[in-house]
């Protein structure tokens, strides 16, 4: 038996325990909101040659979520942040960042799930939801909508606004919310709400985006689960 | 492209992406960068998702698996932050060391499989799909993202390796 067979004979009788150990999962990653909406977009303009802007977007996203964990962490604000209604808000040159000040909420998980009423046509096309985070994805005819919702923990959180500076927003109380123009007639809206923030963004414009915030409702999204 | 390509990119991703987080993770040690590797490898993956659908599953895995390390290593390098787990050391066998017939001799087929558990993975990788599954360097070097002429050199030096691995433990004259 030369060295060669030796090895194929080793290798047949070893590899499904080798690939089961290490490419198994033993313990499942939560991904974050950023990737799940990254991952979300890219399978939903999949076939559609359009370039890679959203995956672009999110690593510049997550890079600066990283810095601003560690500022939060180091009680520093490295950022020259200023204020937006109840977020602080630091802008780069090609990317800013939110993150909320002053706000907590004594929910840790995520008790009730909103979403669009199944009454207006929306469609849900694909949805990602654990106890702390949402995101549900909806269809109406070509009109994209992305629902996200998610317990407010650290204070942290982060959105894309690398292509229009950030405005604020009043929906249920004083600047509780900011308004993105994301451009190419997308929109982008956050706000606090029930001690959640919430994400509504889509080929929508902002009054549309506003509507759209205000009609969310408590769904039964677990049974689903 | 169709439907049943999104349905099979979507599979892909289903059935991958906590794989492939691991991977990326375990080279960047970074829950977030790893994130972006994972991202940008389902991009790479997408492009390629005519030569992906057409391998066998084992194969498949290896071979978004070598995506998401090239693209770990890549970030990796350029933040310059450490070099261990670099793929080029994983070759790093000196390459005077020849095989010694004796020790080939010696060895039995489970000596071999405990000494092959503490080759780097891309050894094992390369070594499974060339002497297990008998793929040509020529497809292995599309399965693992690198040069068919590195692929051989890779396999020897694996090889070599193992060698050395069963000295180590003690399978000499």
């Amino acid at each position: 038996m030369t060295f060669d067979e030796k090895i194929k004979q080793a290798i047949a009788e070893d590899h499904e325990e080798y690939f089961g150990e290490s490419y198994g999962i033993s313990e499942k990653h939560r991904f974050s909101i950023s990737y799940k909406l990254c991952q979300a977009k890219m399978l939903r303009n999949y076939g559609k040659n359009i370039s890679a802007r959203d995956p672009g977007s999110v690593r510049r996203l997550k890079y600066v979520l990283a810095a601003v964990a560690v500022a939060v962490v180091l009680g520093t604000t490295a950022f020259a942040a200023t204020s937006i209604g109840r977020f602080a808000f630091s802008k780069h040159s090609d990317y800013s960042q939110l993150f909320m000040e002053n706000i907590s909420s004594d929910k840790k998980i995520i008790e009730e799930y909103y979403g669009l009423p199944d009454t207006e046509g929306w469609v849900i096309t694909e949805y990602y939801a654990d106890e702390k985070s949402s995101l549900i994805l909806y269809d109406r005819g070509d009109t994209h909508i992305d629902v996200g919702q998610e317990i407010i923990d650290r204070g942290v959180h982060h959105i894309n606004t690398e292509y229009a500076d950030p405005e604020p927003l009043s929906l249920y109380e004083p600047n509780d919310g900011i308004y993105v123009d994301q451009g190419g007639g997308d929109t982008s809206i956050y706000w606090i709400y029930d001690g959640y923030l919430f994400y509504l963004g889509g080929n929508i414009d902002k009054y549309e985006a506003i509507n759209l915030a205000y009609s969310l409702k408590i769904i039964d999204l677990e049974k689903n689960l | 492209m169709g439907l049943l390509d999104k349905n099979f990119f979507i599979q892909i991703c289903t059935d991958y992406q906590q794989l492939l987080f691991k991977k990326s993770n375990e080279i960047l040690q970074n829950v977030t960068d790893a994130e972006d590797a994972v991202q940008e490898a389902f991009i790479r993956i997408e492009k390629n998702l005519d030569q992906i659908h057409n391998l066998p599953d084992d194969i498949r895995a290896i071979y978004c698996v070598n995506i998401v390390k090239n693209i770990s290593l890549d970030m990796l390098r350029k933040k310059k932050r450490r070099h261990t787990a670099n793929m080029d050391d994983f070759c790093s066998v000196a390459d005077s060391l020849s095989i010694e017939e004796t020790v080939v001799e010696k060895c039995t087929v489970d000596e071999i499989k405990k000494a092959m558990r503490k080759l780097a993975e891309k050894d094992y990788e390369l070594l499974y799909l060339y002497l297990f599954k008998e793929l040509q360097p020529i497809e292995i070097a599309e399965i693992m993202h690198i040069s068919s002429e590195n692929v051989r050199v890779s396999i020897h030096r694996a090889k070599k390796k193992l060698v050395v691995i069963l000295n180590e433990e003690g399978i000499t004259l």
